[in-house]
């Protein structure tokens, strides 16, 4: 047991100054540390979290300024250090970490506290000092922060007016600090993987689609190109033969422009798959166009392969306010879907219909398919569920509709008022204004 | 002497694809039926005699290669079969099995076509 006695005296061994309430109060310090893991816990931003870090230092250690700033590349990088003027922070961020470039490159070379207490005649200021004194900084000290393995991820430092020498309860608030800081690093660190991986995925997936349909493209390809070559190869017979008349040339000729046209909206259709279309800006489009060039891409596969299209007429005036791009990726993922799963069927369809109903678009795909099983209905629609198996899918195609649906403030739905399998993007009309 | 006019069956669902192929050929002396699906080839081949029969191997339904397979497990007397395609990878080994003399890859001239084929199957 600890009397009332022992944290007087206790505070007496710690003690430089005693004006702050906070001062030499480690239950207190303890609350201030849960605070901020609190906010971790929350998913507060990272910078929030660093301001709230350097707040609890200059609160309980006071006449101290605290600036937290992240190693990297051998490099100090600012953290936070909001009692600093710009023309302080600015020259450190970016400076390169070494023996006698302050207390924090010291420490993130090293990897030791590094304690200056006097500025003027401490050696670690190398050709700082006079630039340090200029803020009026008289001492200072820098405690590394530390990965598992022993790297310098990090650095708290502590700068006073005064010739000041750290004491332990100093050293208690720093290491509180350093606690945090390194498990906002490693969070950081974290969140960068996964969102370097999740691209990743989101690359691959487009990648596979794309694996998908090169095969199917060079089939959609090569039939016009051979109408066109048997064109030409039919002038230059005539021709050899003295019997090319111009009717001849015309009626090629014209074949050749339509075909040349059946493949330009093949590559039209191609952007679709080739674009990311992620940072594209928002366009008004019509839903007509939107579909048509969509189908461009796939028309041709359905056919050969026996499947029914239908689509309903789409009222011209109907404009969807989007990314087209994407919107496209997103019809393209629901009817690939479709596609594999009408051909194992001796039925064979797929409808595609848009119209606006009340405050929405709804873009319906729908397909000769039974309907998504109840117990389904949840699951499909998360990243790598899939019911293809390996060979055929990612498991994303859903997944990644549904978000660039979600990114364009609308939804995606599985009707269930229908007999067959349908699927529904509602898009509000409201994105035009 | 080759007999004055080959007799060939040419089955694609690609009309215009079809329809400049029929003239290319008829022009160089060939005497050219063409059926949009498989199952009207079938009639075709029933009734009539054929030279050799020119087939597509992606076409709605049934594809070229099944209808070749079929029709081979109810009679060996085929005419024999070429088949061309726009896929780039052949839909089967070489040497080619029995029944199909050639595989053709879309696009192409009509003299490659005409090179490809057989010396007996040839123009004139």
């Amino acid at each position: 047991m600890i009397s009332a006695e022992d944290i007087k005296s206790l505070k007496g061994t710690f003690t430089m100054k005693t004006t702050d309430k906070n001062y030499g109060n480690s239950l207190e310090l303890l609350g201030a540390h849960k605070r901020v893991l609190e906010l971790m816990a929350n998913n507060r931003p990272l910078f929030k979290i660093l301001d709230r870090i350097v707040e609890l230092i200059e609160n309980f250690a006071p006449g101290a300024r605290a600036a937290l700033y992240f190693v990297k590349d051998g490099k100090l990088h600012l953290g936070s250090a909001k009692s600093f003027p710009l023309a302080f922070t600015s020259v450190v961020d970016g400076c390169p970490i070494g023996i006698n470039l302050g207390v924090c490159g010291t420490a993130g070379i090293t990897g030791q506290r590094t304690i200056s207490t006097d500025v003027e005649t401490d050696e670690v200021w190398g050709t700082f000092t006079d630039w340090i004194l200029s803020f009026g900084i008289r001492s200072a000290f820098s405690t590394p922060v530390l990965s598992k393995s022993g790297a310098v991820l990090a650095t708290v430092s502590l700068y006073y007016e005064t010739k000041h020498a750290p004491n332990e309860w100093d050293f208690e608030i720093v290491e509180v600090a350093a606690n945090l800081m390194s498990i906002a690093v490693e969070r950081m660190n974290q969140e960068s993987l996964i969102k370097e991986q999740s691209l990743k995925l989101v690359t691959s997936s487009r990648l596979a689609a794309l694996g998908e349909m090169a095969a199917n493209l060079a089939h959609e390809i090569n039939n016009p190109l051979a109408i066109i070559q048997s064109h030409a190869s039919l002038m230059k017979l005539l021709s050899s033969r003295a019997a090319l008349s111009s009717s001849d040339v015309e009626r090629s000729a014209s074949h050749i422009e339509k075909t040349v046209e059946r493949i330009a909206a093949i590559m039209k259709g191609l952007k679709i798959i080739s674009k990311d279309g992620d940072n594209d800006p928002f366009q008004t489009v019509s839903a007509q166009n939107l579909v048509e060039d969509t189908l461009s891409f796939c028309k041709e596969r359905l056919r050969k392969n026996g499947i029914d299209l239908r689509v309903a007429e789409i009222s011209p005036e109907l404009s969807i306010a989007c990314r087209p791009v994407q919107l496209s990726q997103a019809l393209l993922n629901l009817l690939n879907n479709a596609f594999d799963a009408v051909m194992p069927l001796q039925t064979k369809w797929i409808s595609v219909e848009a119209k606006a109903t009340g405050e929405n678009c709804i873009i319906s795909v729908a397909d000769s398919g039974p309907g998504i099983p109840p117990e389904l209905k949840k699951k499909i629609m998360e990243p790598f569920f899939t019911t293809k198996g390996n060979e055929h899918g990612t498991g994303l195609g859903l997944s990644i509709s549904s978000k660039i649906i979600e990114a364009h403030s609308g939804t995606l739905h599985i009707n269930d008022q229908v007999q067959n399998t349908q699927f529904d993007i509602h898009l509000p009309l409201d994105n035009l204004k | 002497m080759k007999s004055p006019s080959l007799r060939v069956l040419l089955i694609d669902d690609e009309l215009d694809l079809v329809d400049i192929l029929t003239l290319n050929m008829s022009i160089m002396g060939y005497s050219c039926q063409a059926s949009a699906n498989t199952a009207d080839a079938r009639e075709h081949l029933l009734r009539e005699r054929f030279d050799f029969v020119i087939c597509d191997v992606i076409m709605p339904g049934e594809s070229g290669l099944e209808f070749f397979e079929k029709l081979k497990s109810q009679s060996r007397a085929l005419p024999p079969f070429i088949f061309y395609s726009g896929l780039s990878e052949l839909p089967f080994e070489k040497p080619y099995p029995d029944g199909i003399i050639g595989f053709i890859q879309k696009p192409f001239s009509m003299s490659a076509f005409f090179a490809q084929l057989p010396e007996e199957l040839r123009p004139l």
